[in-house]
């Protein structure tokens, strides 16, 4: 198989991580596959150096987080806040499984309104990744991610509640 | 945090599979160019050093000093000129250096970091060849005045103590040019950081900032 199949069955394969970066960091269809799109060529260009002593799916990852946060030009910001408003709308109901899909409504918006640092450590806890792993992908120290972590929960939390 | 384990447990649920890129989707995607901060870096940066050895190559006519008068000085502009080509190449070799460090496997901030570097370095291009210009009209101007035999009269008047107001003015329209060379270096910077590394060099501030 040559280099080229190889890597599109292998991005193929393990597509969702940059779908849920891409949800993260854009919204609106356009965007998405746009950083859909320079991630992947992003990825390629590395692809010679991977060696497959890492997962894919691990060394996918740091690829297409820098490059959302890093090398991506467009920022999305502004339509993040109208679907924030957007959800803002529906808010009580009784029924309770409707009301935790409304919470979980809220906290999408809520994660929309951070920076993209503070997103990409979300995303890295929702990931489950511990955190060494979230200080060595960020190149910062991990008490301080740790610290960052909790401040971010604080701020959703005033997102959520002001 | 109760919300965002709630956030957790939908996120780890959700299979994400709304969207799905199909193998001929992939292909057709890489075979389109990137728009990534790095790739206009490095095509600004390397218009930004050809635009100055240009400059520089097509600029240094000997001709002209020799007809200002400064043709005893020929031996110093020629060592000012190659120097100036030794030290674009000493940039170019810190700009290969740096752009080569670049990969999107490392860590972001180190990312973040080798890209500003580069652009760094272009920067530094930039200001060393404005002050050089800035630098050399000074001292072309300064040489041609004390001299050129056709300025002699001027050369008098500017120095015989009555006419103080048009030194004034003479140092006023040197320190004119310098400003106006730092003026363009500003604009440029500013343009380059504005709207290229703005994204970039916000997250990366964000980034510092855990870490204080």
């Amino acid at each position: 198989m040559n280099l080229e199949q190889n890597f599109i069955s292998q991005l193929k394969a393990n597509q969702n991580i940059v779908h849920k970066i891409c949800r993260l960091y854009t919204s609106g269809d356009d965007a998405h596959k746009d950083l859909f799109q320079e991630i992947t060529i992003q990825l390629w260009k590395a692809f010679p150096k991977f060696r497959g002593d890492s997962k894919f799916s691990t060394w996918a990852y740091r690829v297409a987080l820098n490059t959302a946060i890093t090398l991506y030009r467009k920022s999305t910001r502004s339509i993040q806040t109208n679907s924030f408003d957007g959800a803002k709308h529906f808010l009580p109901q009784e029924d309770y499984n409707y009301e935790e899909e409304e919470q979980l409504k809220l906290m999408y918006a809520a994660v929309y309104q951070l920076n993209d640092i503070e997103k990409a450590l979300v995303f890295m806890y929702l990931e489950d990744k511990d955190y060494a792993e979230i200080s060595e992908t960020l190149g910062i120290s991990e008490v301080n991610a740790r610290v960052k972590m909790n401040r971010i929960k604080g701020k959703l939390k005033k997102i959520l509640n002001p | 945090m109760e919300e965002l384990d709630l956030l957790k447990k939908d996120w780890q649920q959700n299979n994400h599979q709304d969207k799905q890129f199909s193998e001929n989707q992939i292909y057709a995607m890489l075979k389109t160019q990137s728009s990534s901060v790095v790739k206009w870096i490095l095509i600004i940066g390397l218009i930004e050093f050809i635009f100055w050895f240009m400059l520089n190559f097509f600029a240094n006519d000997e001709s002209d000093f020799t007809k200002v008068g400064l043709g005893k000085y020929i031996f110093y502009i020629d060592l000012l000129t190659y120097g100036n080509y030794g030290i674009l190449l000493i940039f170019i070799y810190i700009f290969y250096k740096n752009y080569q460090m670049i990969s999107t496997v490392s860590d972001t901030k180190t990312l973040m970091q080798n890209i500003l570097k580069v652009r760094k370095t272009v920067n530094g291009y930039v200001a060393y060849n404005l002050s050089m210009i800035g630098v050399f009209s000074l001292i072309v101007t300064i040489l041609s005045l004390m001299n050129l035999p056709e300025l002699a009269n001027i050369r008098e008047v500017l120095l015989d103590g009555n006419h103080n107001l048009k030194l004034l003015l003479f140092v006023a329209l040197i320190l004119f040019m310098i400003i106006f060379f730092v003026f363009i270096f500003w604009v440029f910077y500013k343009i380059l950081y504005g709207i290229l590394l703005k994204k970039l060099s916000k997250n990366y501030q964000e980034l510092k900032k855990i870490d204080l």
